[in-house]
């Protein structure tokens, strides 16, 4: 009989151990989505920014066509191995030029994603030319860096060209 | 004297009435320490649904604006001014309607206002010279100048010939968190550009 005594305190105990397992397993996962709302607020400030980036980046293609497809050509033939010997040397690549140097406004000007805290971000061009069809697709990449996260953003565009006839 | 069996059970069977009373005690302590922990997991929880409401708004409104024409807010909103903050509802009865200011989500109150800002924009390029030798075909024919940054300038300059082609668009949702009475706010920040012309 006096195996009993003391029960009580046992059965209580166990229970109160199993109730604070039971709120800290919950605590946590509320801790955890605690944790995700920045970094969503971060994925979403900088999936704008890119997005604009983007668009500066198809204003500059749209005002310069000419001058993107004679840079991206000679980026093209300058990088083939052998060098066509041929090929006369630009210092800084005129494709460099093109995307701009550090601190332009393709490539991580300051001041321009105030009061949004990226570190850096970069802008690349590429293109899949279908010659075929005389079509091309320009792909337009940013790259954007925050602090703990950075994430590249794609976007591409049709840029079928066509010549327009003079009137007689 | 003698005592009965009966009695003798009666002392040592069960539990005692202190034994019950240790017993409620403890159960009742940590009752309350488990249901503080959940309020406060709750209260938790609550605060993490009206960040995420914010960053929907947020989202929601920043998307509004830059599925707008450049012109219809360059005319219709800035007409005229490089910077401005926006606070209320734009081309209200329109299927372009934007609502901005006050609006309550859930129990919460949301502030969402924007700032406008024209920005001077120019792009620099190597211009290619063109002299007899030039073929599209043969790039050993190009050659390139020196860099040139006044090709692609959108800074209103040249008497405003040198239009702004690019609006910063600074999207911003305040909301106060009850209790505690702290204003929060979440900002993005994207350009509305012109293309179509």
């Amino acid at each position: 009989m006096n195996k009993r005594k003391g029960m009580a305190i046992v059965i209580v105990l166990s229970l109160s151990m199993f109730l604070l397992v039971l709120g800290l397993s919950y605590l946590r996962s509320v801790s955890q989505v605690s944790r995700s709302n920045p970094h969503r607020l971060k994925q979403v400030q900088a999936e704008f920014f890119a997005r604009g980036i983007q668009k500066l980046a198809v204003l500059k293609f749209k005002a310069l066509p000419a001058d993107f497809y004679h840079a991206f050509r000679y980026k093209i033939e300058d990088e083939k191995t052998p060098r066509n010997k041929d090929l006369p040397v630009f210092s800084p690549a005129p494709m460099q030029d093109f995307v701009g140097a550090a601190g332009t406004v393709l490539q991580g000007e300051e001041d321009l994603s105030d009061p949004i805290p990226i570190l850096n971000y970069t802008t690349e061009y590429r293109v899949n030319s279908s010659k075929k069809f005389d079509h091309d697709m320009i792909d337009i990449i940013v790259n954007v860096a925050m602090q703990d996260f950075s994430q590249s953003y794609r976007v591409t565009y049709d840029a079928s060209r066509s010549l327009v006839l003079p009137t007689p | 004297m003698r005592i009965s069996s009966a009695t003798v059970n009666s002392h040592k069977s069960g539990m005692s009435l202190i034994e019950i009373m240790i017993a409620f005690a403890i159960l009742v302590v940590s009752a309350f320490s488990i249901s503080g922990l959940i309020s406060f997991g709750h209260r938790g929880t609550e605060k993490d649904f009206r960040s995420v409401l914010a960053i929907q708004l947020l989202e929601e409104k920043l998307n509004l604006f830059l599925s707008t024409s450049f012109n219809k807010v360059s005319d219709e909103v800035m007409s005229g001014a490089t910077k401005m903050n926006v606070d209320k509802t734009l081309f209200s009865g329109t299927t372009h309607e934007i609502q901005l200011g006050s609006i309550t989500e859930g129990k919460t109150n949301y502030q969402v206002s924007a700032t406008l800002e024209k920005i001077p924009v120019s792009f620099g390029v190597r211009p290619l010279e063109i002299d007899q030798s030039y073929e599209f075909a043969k790039v050993e024919t190009y050659r390139f100048g020196a860099l040139n940054n006044k090709l692609a300038r959108f800074d209103g300059s040249n008497n405003g010939k040198n239009r702004y082609r690019v609006i910063k668009v600074t999207m911003m949702v305040k909301w106060t968190e009850p209790v505690v009475n702290v204003e929060k706010q979440i900002q993005a920040v994207s350009f509305l550009v012109d293309l179509e012309s």
